[in-house]
């Protein structure tokens, strides 16, 4: 007997759930088809109590299910509940094998050899039942598995974990204490993975806590005829860099992601766009595919999250029922476009900005709408300053139609810029991490698109012609202003597209000793440092923050490199080849003198840094130590501090109760200790992956965390000098009076453990407030004293002097400084 | 850039302070009273009013220091005002005396105040030589990382301890179960020099232990070789590895305590310093507590019973 639906929703993930709940609600006739014997099995499948997030917060979720942030179990009970409460038709256990026929006459095979007869399918399969396997003879033994729910679960085995990824480091990491932990990664070192799950698992590898075979892939997998005397069931072959190895094993676990279950999607008639494995359907705005009446949602149509996925389902029921509704961000969107003149609607508006704003030109409707979600129109009127010269702002901003004026140099007001609609500005903030370049102030009739750093960053890695446009924008506009300041930066064109953009990792280098002096170098992003050796010993001789240039003393010269350039952080540099160089030069002779001036500057330096020698070593320990990307940081003269932690107590006392520096902690070098504390960051890595975009960067520099923080930890294990802690912030402070007279309330900077019994003491109203909003841990982190008046606490707090806060161009005096105190 | 609490804004306050002192004299130098120079004329009000403002303002630091969402200046300014112009009291208030003391409680004040002002000097004498030793003593680590080195060190040394014997497994216990660095008030400023240690004891054991030990491997390796004494021969190689071997042990463990002891004694002396540079404190202030009492006292009498 064949059944026959009007709709086969196939899959009952978020998006297959609500797809269902809606054709139930609209009283559609449908099935929902679900292999696992449960509801939404990539959910089920996450780690036992993993807190799930329900982002993009701004996007309105619309859908007959509930959805919020909240543990993996109460989301899947609620879930459970509503389906029960609709009485869903749902059929578990049923695993679809093929699809074919046309729309209005499809036919549903399934596993179990029935066949269902559908009018349209929809096909929310997610992509999490296709794990990428080992892709070599015996991928599917029992022992080898792609997934890990509890790590808890096994001891005492001997593991290997086959990944470079995240999850294979964060696996591996929480096996390794009471098991026996090898991991396997094809290449030489872990690059794909966050930054802290590379120094944890560089570290845990350094320690022989787990073992590592790099440049290593899998040969085969054998079952042991016999388990050995230690229970290992199987036999594991890697192809190493110096040849076979064959390890025992207990148990493979291989983390190596999900891919599209192409060979099903292509039986079904669906053409994938390219051929790379990770590519996934092309579908319409109504998310249909190229074959009528089939229907992609959710994570195989390219949405990666939850709430996406649901707000999908409830659209493409309507789509198929014949009403499509207006996409759930249309109403949100309208309202940030709705002032622009002599438009009725939100497509009509979002093309009219593609058009205006070249680079916005190669996105898709789709990119544009998600784009424009986290934009914002602006009109300001004549005369107002959109960011000031020296502002640590990193907004984006597009100019739409008017007119502003761009002043580098406030000096020299008839040096303005003004620029057209369609250009930009605001990219040197936004790719140096440093302070703004120049001040900004609109014209008349002045419509702006302003962009957070975050959409903005997240655009250009995802749309390479982005990219490339502002790139070739902002090295005209860079060149011009370092070396050629003063001329328009169009003139530049024909010697920035000779230039290139070149990506160093922290270590890299830059120049050798003794390459040729045929390469001229600016720094837009990261910094360098310079090394040269006397007699035998590597001497740092000087550091290059953004803005300096490489390779201008041997050019002069015409002398190859007696120095080394060492990149300390993720840097970019424009590359001027030698012959573009000397074009420039002579076109426009301020070049060479600005190059002259560079010269004297370098020289100057590393006499300084040659006279003492020493100082080089603090250079390359204050390296380390993230000064050469920090924008401010906490340091202590040793010899000044009685550690009296005045410094944290005066923190505490001003942050809620919760110090966001630790003295004692961090590393000291001749007598310059560096506490735990934020360094403020050019490219803040706690901003790189925060849900709710809650970390954020004040006019000053300051990195800040808001409100909004979800407490998931993200920047935590992002942050590389381990400043970030999670904690309960209190409001309530008694003033300092009543401590003194009356020793009321809390002592001042008394930490968390005092104020806790003071809250006990407050009366009940108080305490019921606060039962009702949970205490929930945050990331609480040094906001540089940002809303405080005089600045820093702990630095005015010092009693001694021996605190103070360094912006690292600054550092040149604090080395000459000590310098002066050394001999 | 670094600016210690002495050259605060180019020695700001000491200027101040060399100033009002040399202000002082001068009129009390120019000052021809019609009795002799002493609190009661009106340049002996003068200055006796400025020197109780300035100890009251001297003791109102306390409070200014721990009212940390203040903006007015830093806290290295304030102490840096403290130092100097605490220092220009002595100047200051023994003018204001026209050097009229007695055993009264006029000069008792007087006498607290030159005590606390001792004791501040005593402050920043501790406060300019201490932090530069205490932070080369520390060699890069923090409290909590000795501590916790201390203990590592302890658990290898009762380990190795364990496989030579039980009397030294005792004695490594016992010099382990003694607490060895939180030690009483007294101790914490001697650097814990009083008394006998267990750690030196259990040093001293090892020693004599280990030379017993060689002797033995010794006296086993200088039996003749004859052949009637060859089972002897072999029992004795056998012994003499055993011994070998528990003396390479007992070397280990000898490393492990001395590297214990070195370590013990830094921390002690990390104590003792962190203890000099806190303690003092606790005198300066609660005389001068006192002082201010005995000045409220000192200014209420002269009223009533001049
Ligand atoms: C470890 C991890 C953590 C994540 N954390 C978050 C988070 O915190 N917040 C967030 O928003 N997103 C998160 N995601 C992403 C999120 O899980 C997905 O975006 C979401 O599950 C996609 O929903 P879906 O309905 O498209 O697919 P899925 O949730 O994958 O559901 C697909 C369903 O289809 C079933 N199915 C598959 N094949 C067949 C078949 N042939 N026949 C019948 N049924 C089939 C499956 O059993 C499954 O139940 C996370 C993903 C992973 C892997
Ligand atoms: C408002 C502030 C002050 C006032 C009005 C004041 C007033 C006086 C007067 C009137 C005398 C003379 C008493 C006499 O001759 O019998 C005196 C003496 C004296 N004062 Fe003050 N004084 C003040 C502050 C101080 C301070 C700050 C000190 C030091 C801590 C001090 C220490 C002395 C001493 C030691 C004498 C000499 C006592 C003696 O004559 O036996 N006074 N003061
Ligand atoms: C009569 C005069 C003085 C009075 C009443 C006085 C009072 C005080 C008080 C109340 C404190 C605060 C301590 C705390 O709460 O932590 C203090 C600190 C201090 N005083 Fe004085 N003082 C006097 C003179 C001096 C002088 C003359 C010196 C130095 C020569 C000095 C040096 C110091 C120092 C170094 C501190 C510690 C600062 C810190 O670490 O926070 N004082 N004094
Ligand atoms: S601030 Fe940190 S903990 Fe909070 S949500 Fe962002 S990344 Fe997570
Ligand atoms: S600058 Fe402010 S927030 Fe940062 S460590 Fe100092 S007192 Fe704390
Ligand atoms: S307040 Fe100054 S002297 Fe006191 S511990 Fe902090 S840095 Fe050291």
């Amino acid at each position: 007997m064949t059944e026959q639906f009007k709709i086969v929703i196939v899959g009952a993930g978020p998006a297959g759930l609500s797809a269902a709940g809606r054709a139930h609600e609209l009283d559609i006739a449908y099935v929902l088809l679900e292999s696992a014997p449960h509801l939404a099995n990539t959910i089920y499948a996450y780690q036992k109590g993993k807190y799930v997030m329900a982002e993009p917060s701004v996007l309105p979720l619309r859908s007959p299910y509930e959805f919020a942030a909240g543990t993996r179990e109460s989301i899947l009970e609620s879930w459970q509940q509503r389906s029960d409460q609709l009485d869903l038709n749902i059929r578990y256990r049923a695993e679809v094998t093929a699809i074919q026929g046309q729309q209005g006459q499809f036919t549903v095979s399934l596993q179990n050899g029935d066949q269902i007869a559908a009018e349209n399918v929809v096909l929310s399969m997610g992509m999490q039942g296709n794990l990428r396997k080992l892709g070599a003879e015996g991928e599917d033994l029992p022992f080898v598995q792609y997934q890990l729910q509890d790590p808890d679960e096994f001891e005492d085995e001997t593991i290997v974990i086959v990944g470079a990824g995240d999850s294979a480091i964060e696996n591996a990491l929480a096996l390794a204490g009471q098991n026996n932990v090898y991991i396997v990664n094809r290449r030489d070192e872990f690059a794909r993975a966050k930054e802290r799950n590379v120094q944890l698992i560089t570290k845990a590898i350094e320690d022989g806590v787990i073992d590592c075979f790099y440049s290593s892939s899998i040969n085969r997998v054998e079952a042991l005829v016999q388990a050995s005397s230690n229970g290992e069931q199987g036999l594991l072959v890697l192809n190493t860099a110096d040849g076979e190895a064959t390890l025992e094993v207990h148990r493979i676990i291989a983390r190596l992601g999900a891919i599209p279950p192409r060979k099903f999607l292509e039986a079904c008639g669906i053409e994938l766009p390219s051929a790379d494995p990770s590519a996934v359907p092309a579908v319409d705005q109504y998310y249909q595919s190229n074959v009528a009446g089939l229907y992609v949602i959710g994570e195989l149509s390219g949405a990666p999250l939850i709430k996406p996925s649901m707000n999908q389902g409830y659209e493409v029921i309507h789509a198929i029922n014949g009403d499509p509704v207006a996409p759930v961000d249309e109403e949100l969107l309208w309202d940030k476009l709705n002032q622009l003149v002599g438009v009725s609607n939100v497509k009509q508006a979002l093309d009219l900005l593609q058009q205006g704003i070249a680079f916005l030109g190669s996105l898709t409707h789709m990119q544009m709408r998600e784009f424009m979600l986290d934009s914002e129109l602006i009109f300001p009127s004549p005369g107002t300053v959109i960011y000031q010269k020296n502002d640590y702002s990193d907004e984006f901003y597009s100019l739409f139609s008017g007119d502003v004026s761009l002043i580098a140099n406030i000096d020299v007001p008839d040096q303005a810029m003004n620029l057209q609609p369609g250009e930009f500005f605001g990219e040197w903030s936004l790719i140096s991490g440093r302070r703004r370049a120049e001040t900004v102030t609109a014209g008349k009739n002045c419509v702006l698109l302003k962009t957070s750093r975050r959409a903005m960053r997240k655009l250009m890695l995802s749309v390479p012609d982005v990219q490339q446009e502002i790139d070739r924008i902002a090295v005209q506009r860079t060149l011009q202003h370092f070396l050629v300041p003063g001329v328009p930066p169009e003139m530049l064109e024909p010697y920035a597209q000779r230039s290139s953009i070149e990506r160093f990792k922290p270590h890299d280098v830059i120049v050798h000793a003794g390459d040729a002096p045929d390469v001229f170098r600016l720094i837009r992003c990261g910094s360098a440092m310079v090394k040269r050796n006397l007699s035998g010993k590597d001497v740092v001789v000087s550091f290059l923050p953004v803005g300096s240039f490489i390779g201008e003393v041997p050019l002069l010269s015409e002398k190859p490199s007696r120095e080394t350039v060492l990149a300390t952080v993720n840097t970019e540099t424009i590359r001027v080849d030698r012959d573009i160089l000397i074009e420039l030069m002579d076109q426009f002779p301020a070049v060479r003198s600005r190059l002259d001036m560079s010269v004297q500057e370098t020289l100057r330096k590393e006499i300084q840094f040659a006279n003492h020698p020493e100082a080089g070593d603090l250079v390359a320990f204050m390296m380390d130590q993230g000064i050469g990307e920090g924008t401010d940081v906490l340091m202590i003269d040793e010899t000044l501090c009685v550690h009296c932690d005045n410094c944290e107590t005066a923190c505490a006392d001003t942050h809620g109760g919760v110090s966001r520096l630790d003295r004692e902690a961090g590393p000291s070098f001749a007598y310059l200790h560096i506490p735990t504390s934020c360094r403020h960051c050019e490219h803040p890595h706690c901003m790189t992956d925060c849900p709710p975009d809650a970390i954020h960067r004040a006019t000053n520099g300051e990195v800040y965390i808001e409100d909004s923080c979800i407490g998931c930890g993200n920047c935590q294990s992002n942050c590389p000098y381990g400043v970030i802690q999670m904690g309960v912030v209190k409001e309530n402070k008694t003033s300092l009076f009543s401590w003194l007279l009356f020793g009321k309330g809390n002592a001042p900077g008394s930490k968390d453990g005092d104020a806790s019994q003071n809250d006990k003491a407050n009366g009940s109203d108080k305490l019921a407030q606060e039962s009702a909003t949970p205490k929930i841990k945050k990331a609480v982190k040094c906001d540089m004293c940002k809303g405080l008046v005089g600045g820093a606490a702990c630095v005015r707090a010092c009693p001694t002097g021996a605190a103070i806060r360094l912006a690292p161009e600054k550092m040149v005096d604090l080395l000459r400084e000590r310098n002066r105190r050394a001999s | 850039m670094h600016e210690s609490f002495f050259r605060y804004q180019n020695f700001f306050w000491l200027k101040v302070a060399i100033a009002l002192s040399a202000v002082s004299i001068a009129l009390y130098a120019w000052h021809t009273p019609s009795v002799v120079a002493n609190g009661g004329t009106w340049l002996g009000y003068t200055l006796g009013t400025v020197a109780a403002v300035l100890i009251v303002w001297l003791a109102w630091f306390g409070a200014r220091k721990r009212d940390y969402s203040s903006s007015s200046s830093k806290i290295s300014g304030w102490l840096s005002a403290h130092v100097y112009l605490g220092l220009a009291l002595i100047v200051v208030a023994t003018l204001h005396t026209g050097f009229q003391f007695g055993w009264n409680v006029h000069t008792l004040a007087y006498g607290l105040m030159i005590v606390v002002i001792v004791s501040g000097m005593y402050g920043i004498y501790l406060y300019a030589m201490l932090p530069g030793r205490l932070a080369s003593n520390r060699q890069g680590m923090t409290r909590e990382q000795m501590l916790d080195e201390i203990r590592d060190l302890d658990e290898t040394a009762l380990g190795l301890a364990d496989q030579i014997d039980s009397r030294v497994h005792e004695v490594i216990l016992r010099s382990v179960e003694k607490p060895g660095v939180m030690l009483s008030f007294w101790q914490q400023l001697t650097a814990g020099k009083l008394g006998k240690d267990p750690l030196d004891s259990a040093e001293r054991f090892l020693r004599g232990y280990q030379n017993d030990l060689v002797d033995a491997t010794l006296f086993l390796d200088a039996q003749p070789q004859s052949g009637a004494q060859a089972t002897m021969m072999y029992i004795s190689n056998v012994m003499a590895g055993m011994e070998a071997e528990k003396v390479d042990k007992l070397r280990a463990l000898m490393e492990t305590v001395g590297r214990k002891k070195s370590l013990l004694k830094r921390t002690r002396r990390d104590v003792q310093l962190k203890a000099l540079l806190q303690l003092w404190l606790f005198f300066h202030v609660p005389v001068s507590m006192a002082l201010l009492a005995a000045l409220l006292i000192h200014i209420i009498s002269v009223f009533l019973y001049w």
